[in-house]
């Protein structure tokens, strides 16, 4: 009998069929270990990078999970007599949906174009500049959802390029590797989104707070004339989100005694669950 | 190959597979409350062979879950090493009790597991704090789910170590 498989006694050499406990230092050497990663994550951001890495990795994994389905897609198609046009109707659904979503910009551009008069000066989004991405994973992160694009290769994607689908405003692009784009989704309670309100046309920041989640308005005085129901757009200001994208309407308005600013809690106008295709508006 | 890395190698492809599950095979609409089966591999194979799993590993997987999941890193694996050393603890009393008893207490692992989530360690929402009822109430539905989950997969790994694994 081995000494390092199980004890043995002293006094007889037999056997005593006992497996040892782990050992206490060892544990104690692995939370600090992860204290010190959770510190250095949270100061420095170190797993922005491991992250990247780490889907490119997993990757691989993903396709050999979704394998049986293309197979199965891939020769019903091939077997059916309406293959071509099923092709066909697959790339005109992505060309409306490029369509759909610039239209849905095009709109709340066309209102401030009524207003100011200046139709030129205001048409900064360039069709040609939106990327069709596909959903790689969206992780279950409640708090600080995790949505992992894949953009391919030979895209000039970069931080901070917006993700939108035809419903609105996704987020934007926090960090890239070779072939995936993780993405900062407008629910995450780390995102800080500049906005403005349709008809009263009042500005403010909203925050996430979680996914499934209703979004908050920051900081808005009492005297702020919003109401429910109400759509609001991204301002444009900080020149990281374009302007005139719908994010959501206002769910509801508190005014709390004991604060001197209105509680105003914002319904997305999307989500990403459930959802395959998502657009990257390359900035200039 | 050598028997004993044989297991291991059975042991970590398992570990593999259940990360995957967790990553890619559950559905979105459960997004919230979907139970975390790489959690529940660990705890079985700590339950079943404590001698072949330990702090490593636990600390590996942790870290890979906090990667695909994109949540602070280590946070996970901080807890999976703590979980692993309760289980390693306790592994005796745990693996003769009833099923039902098992599940019981997993379900109270995983609740007190998921609410070390609630807390804001980048400081970005101050109100964030553990009296939110929306999600007291998904970590009990993750719990739950956790906790039922428990009998189904502790039959298919116990299947799978009789076939795969000699000791």
């Amino acid at each position: 009998m081995l000494k390092r498989e199980h004890k043995v006694s002293h006094i007889s050499s037999e056997a005593i069929f006992a497996i040892p406990a782990m050992k206490p230092s060892k544990v104690v050497f692995a939370v600090i270990f992860c204290l010190c990663l959770m510190i250095s994550d949270v100061k420095f951001e170190t797993s922005s990078y491991l992250r990247s890495v780490s889907h490119e990795i997993f990757k691989p994994i993903s396709w050999v999970i979704k394998l049986p389905s293309y197979l199965i897609d891939t020769s019903s198609n091939f077997l059916s007599s309406r293959s071509s046009l099923n092709t066909k109707l697959k790339d005109l659904e992505k060309e409306n949906f490029k369509l759909r979503s610039s239209n849905q910009l095009m709109k709340k551009l066309s209102i401030d174009f009524e207003r100011l008069n200046s139709l030129w000066s205001s048409s900064a989004l360039n069709e040609d500049r939106f990327i069709i991405s596909k959903k790689n994973l969206l992780s279950s992160n409640e708090f600080q959802p995790l949505l992992v694009l894949d953009i391919g290769r030979g895209h000039d994607i970069k931080g901070n390029d917006v993700v939108i689908s035809e419903l609105g405003l996704v987020g934007r692009v926090s960090n890239r590797s070779l072939t995936t784009a993780e993405v900062l989704l407008i629910h995450d309670i780390r995102s800080s989104i500049p906005i403005v309100s349709e008809s009263s046309s009042l500005h403010a920041t909203l925050r996430g707070a979680g996914l499934e989640r209703k979004g908050q308005l920051k900081y808005v005085k009492k005297t702020a004339k919003f109401s429910v129901g109400e759509k609001v757009y991204t301002s444009g200001l900080g020149e990281i989100f374009p302007s005139g994208i719908l994010v959501g309407e206002i769910y509801s308005i508190n005014d709390p005694a004991d604060s001197e600013f209105l509680e105003i809690e914002i319904s997305f106008s999307q989500t990403p669950l459930n959802r395959d295709y998502f657009l990257i508006y390359q900035h200039e | 190959m050598n028997k004993s890395l044989l297991n291991q190698f059975w042991i970590y492809a398992s570990l593999f597979v259940a990360i995957t599950i967790d990553i890619y095979v559950l559905p979105e609409a459960i997004i919230a409350w979907k139970p975390l089966v790489t959690l529940l591999v660990l705890i079985y194979w700590n339950m079943a062979l404590p001698d072949k799993v330990g702090v490593f590993e636990a600390l590996l997987f942790g870290i890979l879950v906090d990667l695909s999941t994109g949540s602070i890193l280590g946070l996970h694996a901080v807890l999976f090493v703590l979980i692993t050393y309760i289980c390693q603890r306790f592994f005796y009393q745990f693996r003769v009790s009833p099923l039902w008893q098992q599940s019981v207490t997993l379900f109270l692992l995983f609740f007190i597991f998921r609410l070390a989530f609630a807390f804001d360690f980048n400081d970005v929402v101050p109100g964030l704090n553990l009296s939110d009822s929306n999600y007291l109430a998904t970590s009990l539905y993750f719990a739950t789910l956790s906790a039922l989950s428990w009998t189904p997969l502790f039959y298919l790994l116990r299947e799978f170590r009789r076939r795969k694994i000699k000791v």
